[in-house]
């Protein structure tokens, strides 16, 4: 299977997102190789502006990843995944869509020729990665005071239905505990974030962080795993304006990653802006 | 019979404008007209119509005609109103053919060229295939004078009782303990709010005492065979372990039997019940029974035995085994009714997460006085609730689930909002999608119930979740919040409540898809039973002989399923009264000349209507079974096999007049 690495936009930016996926893929031996020339996904802003442009960034990257001979694209980012999706979905059913977007990919010499599946980066390494590779690689048992709180963001598992439940998900809730990770259940797992509100209307997002932080303190977790750049930051850093005490956001490869007992310098873990200390106090 | 004696009428229909100007009626009987052995043609607006049959009746007498062709709908739709022209007119019935020119042209064609060309090859297919007909007659044979009816809840009681009131030995079968279905879960009834019990009850006492009436509770049927008038039925009896001859009914023994902590099915597992067990003190019959699977004795094979003991009738019997009855029945009338939609897969409504999350079920028995509170709404920590909320089209009018209305859940929302109102005095919240209320007294009671103060809320709920906008008010710690847009303020509302009631919707009942299969009765996408005709035969299926009572043939109320449960009883008794009913004159039929005993035909069947005649080596067909199916014509290898009607001469006659 040869994996082509979709990045995104916030991918490198993000707090130790980048970091800790690069640290996995050492660990675990998994080849995530770069689409070249790769594009921006276009988002939800550009489908509801102008959708044939919109078709267009994804087709190109749909185009791109198959002319370097890809199996399948894997994303980090909801966004990216949903809107990716969204695309193929619609070309599969107006095929006449294709040979739209192949006449603007033509100016590149660049075809579209087959739509390849599209994957979140949770999935490769929930269904991918052989139980005795996991086994090989976790140094020993954790023993960390973690107790996580599994946080989804609207766009991997709707609409979808294909990543577990919709409304009430518990792939990475599973997934951690195969790992040894201490899970609570929360019923905030898919409620909005903010997502691109929290900039221009960051006084009405508060409440949605908030709501977000409180159930999990109120359900007894003490950490949130993300699986999306943009949950990420608009949880870590919206709970600057909530006078409530800071829970720590991380982004699922980091908690992956300490379970697995790699260093959290590793992880990036320094980068998150409501700090982990005890964690790190653990560590040294 | 030689050929030149042969004159076939053509008859080409206009059904008003259904078929002409699709099809041009009058270039198809003229191209009728040139046809071999066509005497004559016309083109009429209603052939169905009283003048349209004269025309072929006249012909008939007038010009010697011997086989008449009618081009017009589906022969589901006339061929016997055709057939009964030309048997007045005095030739055989089978002496006709129809030409499905509505159905199969004009409905589905969108040029007119095509649509008449298809129409001449459908006419010169059906000229060429009566041209072979061979006049047939059908028999007539005596009817058993009985009723199969399948299920126990009001539905199917009512059959049974209107047909056992006939006169008619009616055969009532329920596969849980005790008849009453589910209303005798049910309080209250709406719009009326009578008391379900003081109506349900008095009609399963009747049922039970019924002379014409025998009950086989704790039975399910496993097989039916045979025909109209004359159907075969096996019965299985599931084992009681107790004898119901000795039983009387007094209770000591669920008094004593000490595995106490079983959840009652009766009661939506809201309480516990005892391995020895009648589902609700009004069972009928009262005879209890032990639960295999609980019982210690029976489940675990340890020493117990505590209701042998004090049983003074000695009525328990562990080793009593399941029986099978053979019954001979005339017509059947399914009342399997429905099942409540589980609501686990819409997880935004908490079901199974918050114990505060009732099904509509769960809230009757939790309202009825017969249930686990005896009737006051109570939640599970013994406290009234103060707000309530109840969430209409749970399941329903939901493309994800079931895109149908189950038709009941608005009334009984409504039902639950006044007793919520009247038991505790909580605010209610009815959140609705559109309130549907078209029955007698029915829209009057949705104005009652707004005036006793009621919000209606327009707007599908979003979610119901723990999370509290405002946490840091005490008033609604440990409440539910209800998420949701008020579509007619343009407003979203976030209302803490105590308490959710879902109204679930209406599926088929399980085990109802196995029903229909045994019996050979169709089901739509959804499950439910398809009637004969939509609107002029409701009661009625393709199967001659058996009929539909209730919800199993799609979601009705209790007036809606009593009536519907009447009309079938009355179609069934109809059937009956007559005594004798005509057999299929389309079977099989086995040339004694060309068989060559090798039994493939026998082994086809799956009517059991071949038998092998050892002494001549050879199968016969008995007559009354046979269906016609033509499994036996396909599979002989000799050819000795034919289906009356469908020959291969005929239909071979018939595909090459559209193929050649």
């Amino acid at each position: 299977m040869r994996y082509g690495f979709f990045p995104g936009c916030a991918y490198k930016t993000a707090a130790g997102y980048r970091e800790s996926v690069e640290a996995l893929n050492r660990a675990l031996a998994i080849q995530l190789v770069e689409i070249p020339d790769w594009n921006c996904c276009g988002a939800t802003a550009v489908f509801s502006i102008n959708s044939s442009v919109a078709l267009v960034l994804s087709g190109r990257l749909l185009a791109l990843a198959d002319l370097h001979g890809f199996d399948e694209i894997i994303t980090v980012c909801n966004a990216c995944y949903t809107t990716l999706r969204k695309a193929i979905h619609m070309m599969e059913h107006h095929p006449e869509l294709i040979t739209e977007i192949n006449k603007h990919l033509k100016t590149e010499t660049l075809q579209l020729k087959r739509l390849l599946p599209v994957r979140h980066y949770l999935d490769v390494l929930a269904n991918d990665i052989p139980e005795m590779r996991w086994r090989k690689v976790k140094q020993s048992k954790s023993d960390s005071d973690l107790r996580v709180a599994a946080y989804y963001g609207c766009q991997l598992t709707r609409p979808w239905k294909d990543q577990g439940q919709p409304e009430r998900p518990d792939v990475l809730e599973q997934f951690l505990e195969r790992l040894g990770v201490t899970v609570i259940e929360h019923s905030a797992k898919t409620l909005c974030c903010g997502a691109s509100h929290m900039i221009p209307y960051a006084k009405d997002c508060a409440p949605l962080v908030s709501r977000i932080i409180r159930e999990v303190r109120k359900k007894n977790g003490n950490i949130i795993a993300t699986i999306c750049p943009m949950c990420q930051f608009n949880l870590d850093a919206g709970q600057g304006r909530l006078n409530i005490p800071g829970t720590p956001i991380a982004f699922f490869t980091q908690i992956v990653g300490l379970a697995l007992g790699i260093d959290s310098k590793d992880l990036g873990i320094d980068k998150l802006l409501v700090p982990m200390y005890k964690i790190s106090d653990n560590k040294e | 019979m030689k050929r030149d004696q042969i004159n076939i009428g053509v008859y080409i229909c206009h059904c008003g404008m259904n078929i002409s100007p699709k099809v041009d009626v009058e270039a198809v009987a003229e191209f009728a007209e040139g046809l071999a052995h066509v005497r004559i043609a016309r083109d009429y607006k209603f052939m169905c119509s009283s003048p349209g049959q004269e025309f072929i009746i006249d012909d008939i007498r007038q010009y010697g005609l011997n086989r008449i062709v009618v081009a017009s709908c589906s022969p589901r739709m006339h061929e016997a109103t055709f057939r009964n022209a030309c048997e007045t007119a005095g030739i055989n019935r089978h002496y006709f053919q129809m030409a499905n020119i509505r159905e199969q042209a004009a409905w589905v064609t969108l040029d007119t060229k095509e649509a008449t060309a298809k129409a001449m090859d459908l006419v010169a297919a059906a000229v060429a295939r009566v041209t072979y007909h061979r006049p047939l007659e059908s028999r007539e044979v005596k009817v058993n004078k009985s009723i199969l009816v399948i299920g126990g809840g009001i539905a199917g009681m009512q059959a049974a009782i209107s047909s056992g009131n006939a006169g008619y030995q009616v055969y009532l079968i329920e596969r849980e303990p005790s008849i009453g279905g589910h209303m005798a879960k049910f309080d209250k009834t709406f719009p009326t709010l009578d008391c379900a019990a003081c109506i349900m009850t008095p009609k399963m006492v009747e049922v039970g005492q019924h002379e014409s009436i025998r009950l086989f509770t704790y039975s399910e049927v496993v097989s039916v065979e045979g025909f109209v008038g004359n159907y075969s039925v096996r019965i299985l009896k599931k084992p009681r372990f107790i004898d119901e001859s000795k039983c009387n009914g007094c209770g000591i023994c669920m008094e004593k039997c000490p595995i106490k902590k079983i959840p009652s099915e009766f009661n939506e597992n809201l309480s516990f019940r005892t391995a020895i067990y009648s589902p609700f003190p009004q069972a009928v019959p009262n005879t209890p029974v032990i639960d295999p699977d609980h019982c210690r004795i029976l489940a675990e094979n340890k020493p117990c035995g505590a209701c042998e003991k004090f049983c003074e009738a000695g009525a328990i019997d562990f080793n009593q085994q399941p029986e099978h009855m053979d019954i001979t029945v005339g017509s059947i009338i399914i009342a399997t009714g429905f099942k409540a939609f589980d609501p686990e897969p819409l997880v935004q409504y908490g079901y199974g997460i918050y114990p505060e999350v009732y099904t509509s079920l769960e809230f009757e028995r939790l309202n009825n006085a017969t249930g686990p509170t005896g009737g006051s709404i109570l939640m599970k920590g013994g406290d009234f609730p103060k707000r309530v909320a109840i969430i209409h089209c749970v399941g329903s009018r939901d493309a994800q689930y079931r895109e149908y209305c189950s038709r009941v859940c608005c009334m009984y929302s409504m039902k639950f909002a006044h007793l919520v109102r009247e038991k505790t005095g909580a605010e209610v919240w009815e959140f609705y999608i559109d309130v549907r209320s078209p029955g007698k007294l029915y829209e009057e009671f949705y104005n009652r119930v707004q005036k006793e103060g009621v919000h209606m809320i327009r707007g599908r709920v979003a979610e119901v979740t723990d999370i509290l906008d405002d946490p840091e008010n005490s008033e609604d710690k440990g409440r539910l919040t209800v998420v949701a847009e008020n579509t007619l303020t343009r407003r979203m509302l976030r209302i803490p409540v105590d308490m959710v009631i879902l109204s679930v919707g209406l599926e088929p009942a399980e085990g109802a898809g196995d029903v229909g299969r045994m019996i050979g009765v169709s089901s739509d996408g959804n499950g439910w039973f398809t009637e004969l005709h939509a609107k002029l035969a409701p009661v009625s299926t393709v199967i001659k002989g058996v009929f539909l009572a209730g919800c199993c043939q799609g979601p009705k109320d209790i007036p809606d399923t009593v009536a519907q449960a009447m009309g079938a009883s009355g179609e069934a008794v109809a059937l009956l009264s007559k005594g004798t009913v005509m057999t299929r004159a389309e079977i099989s039929f086995i040339d004694p000349d060309l068989c060559a005993g090798c039994q493939t035909c026998v082994e086809v069947c799956v009517y059991n209507a071949i038998d092998f005649d050892e002494g001549r080596g050879i199968a016969t067909v008995n007559e009354l079974l046979c269906q016609g199916c033509g499994s036996c014509a396909v599979a002989c290898p000799s050819s000795a096999a034919s289906i009356k009607h469908f020959t291969n001469r005929q239909v071979m006659e018939e595909l090459e007049a559209i193929l050649i």
